[in-house]
């Protein structure tokens, strides 16, 4: 490229030189006229048609030098154009234009896209995962009524302590009169013994009789010896004979009455007995199904109970982690933040390309892209420590510090 | 009675782990997504604090604070930023506006709570 441009400038340089050359001849002829043997007014015109030839013929050439120069000059300001250009396209990657003003647009277009999508699905995440959060304290809530109601009046527990209070009531006031039944039962054995006594008693009236009948029996031998003055007492002899025998047969009476009576009686505690027997079996078989019964719904009541409260600590459990997870979730807003400022440096730099290549200069040549500009842009637009890290050229790592609150 | 705090954030899955820090500390939350509707929120009602973002939307955080600032209700309640700035610029702009507190995003749930309960209007 050197080597034609030197020649350009030497041809142009050495249409100059011809005409000058020219002017000179022209000049040196005329004087050589002047000075000759000629006539000096001959010699004089001679020599002034001689300067004028000479002036015609460089004032011509020195047109002809001008055209020359003028496209020497247009075709140097054209291969200068083409040098610059020659010189732009070496320095940079080629089709790097192109490839900024349609690749960027699309790159900044798909980062706007994808933060978008995220976005998105973040905050559905939150709101569903704060729904859960919302479900399970209702749930805890309810949970926490129904133990609560189960310890308290009415409640499950409470219920079942009345029932088997009530139950061992019953048993108790069973037991009661049970126990007065026994009482009652030997006093009917006490009974028993008075007949004993009454027999007793009726052999000893039944022996008096006798002893009786034996004594008015001798009364009356007494009497019949006695004759005529022993009639009377043969009388009350006779009298007391008849009522030791009515004695004895009141004696015998009351002896078979009691008899019946011990009999009765003997029957009466034989069934007493045989009912307290069977009372206490009914007892005894009341007691342990009431308390089989009271364990089974102790069991089940304990275990519903038990249910419930570990029901109640996993849900604690799974609501905690639900709130970590929520926790984690403000990634989102960094990295919204960082996609933000991303995405609107691209389009600036976008647009000063566009810049550039649709709008040159008053030269016709491509504007500069102020890279200096479009970098304090970016600096300005950060706002967490990660993007400054990864401007500085430090690789940014997610800090999971806590941040220390600044109080003012 | 549960105190009130607002919450001023345009990402509602941040005001969701705020709101659901708050709640179950005791405390009843109203929200808003951006400053206007900060503002708005407040509705005359008793708002013993107020956490609010930084960069949003129509209104960002810091001139929320400023407008919430001139109205007599709310001049005295505390305000603490939640953000991702930590730029000492933006910190002292906060101060200047009448910020109380400034944490920086990512936050624990205890260590805002924290600074809750040493800031909250008795």
């Amino acid at each position: 490229m050197k080597i034609i441009l030197g020649e350009k400038l030497y041809k142009s340089v050495s249409g100059r030189v011809f005409v000058i050359v020219v002017m000179v001849f022209g000049l040196v002829g005329a004087a050589m006229i002047v000075a000759g043997p000629m006539a000096s007014v001959q010699a004089e015109v001679l020599a002034g048609v001689v300067l004028l030839l000479a002036g015609l013929v460089g004032w011509g050439l020195a047109e002809n030098h001008k055209k020359e120069q003028r496209r020497v000059i247009d075709e140097l300001v054209e291969e200068f154009e083409l040098l610059l250009t020659a010189s732009f396209s070496d320095s940079s990657p080629k089709g790097l234009d192109e490839a900024c003003q349609k690749i960027l647009p699309v790159i900044d277009r798909n980062i706007k896209t994808s933060r978008l999508i995220t976005e998105e699905a973040i905050i559905t995440l939150s709101d569903r995962f704060s729904g859960l959060v919302i479900k399970i304290d209702e749930a805890v809530k309810s949970s926490n009524n129904t133990n609560s109601g189960m310890e308290s009046s009415g409640g499950i527990v409470e219920t079942f302590n009345s029932s088997e209070h009530k139950l061992n009531d019953v048993i108790s006031t069973y037991q009661e009169a049970l126990e007065e039944k026994t009482v009652l039962f030997e006093k009917i054995r006490g009974l028993s013994k008075s007949i004993e006594s009454l027999q007793a008693m009726s052999a000893s009236v039944a022996k008096i009789s006798d002893q009786t009948n034996l004594l008015a029996l001798n009364a009356s031998i007494e009497a019949a010896r006695a004759g005529e003055y022993g009639r009377g007492f043969a009388v009350v002899a006779e009298e007391v004979r008849s009522l030791s025998i009515q004695s004895g047969e009141t004696g015998n009476e009351m002896q078979d009455r009691v008899i019946e009576i011990e009999c009765l009686i003997n029957e009466t505690l034989s069934m007493v007995d045989q009912t307290c027997e069977k009372d206490e079996r009914v007892m005894r078989g009341s007691k342990e199904t009431i308390a089989s019964v009271l364990g089974g719904l102790k069991g089940l009541t304990n275990s519903i109970s038990g249910s419930a409260e570990k029901m109640q600590s996993s849900s604690k459990e799974i609501r905690n982690e639900i709130s970590d997870i929520l926790v984690s979730l403000q990634f989102q807003d960094r990295m919204s933040q960082i996609l933000c400022s991303v995405e609107s440096t691209l389009a600036e730099t976008c647009e000063q390309i566009e810049t550039s290549i649709n709008n040159p200069d008053e030269n016709g040549l491509r504007r500069a892209i102020d890279v200096e500009m479009l970098i304090e842009k970016l600096e300005s637009s950060y706002t967490t420590t990660e993007q400054l890290m990864n401007h500085d050229g430090n690789e940014a790592v997610e800090t999971t510090e806590e941040n220390e609150i600044e109080f003012f | 009675m549960a105190k009130t705090i607002l919450i001023v954030d345009d990402s509602s899955s941040l005001r969701n782990v705020v709101k659901i820090a708050l709640v179950d500390a005791g405390y009843d939350v109203i929200e808003g997504g951006d400053g206007t509707e900060g503002i708005k929120a407040l509705d005359g009602r008793k708002v013993h604090l107020i956490i609010s973002d930084v960069n949003m939307p129509n209104m960002d955080g810091i001139t929320m604070v400023k407008e919430i600032k001139t109205m007599d209700s709310y001049k005295f309640t505390p305000i603490i930023m939640l953000t991702t700035e930590a730029g000492d610029d933006i910190k002292s702009q906060g101060k200047e506006a009448g910020v109380k507190a400034w944490v920086v995003k990512p936050f624990k749930p205890d260590q805002m709570l924290n600074a809750v309960s040493k800031l909250i209007m008795p």
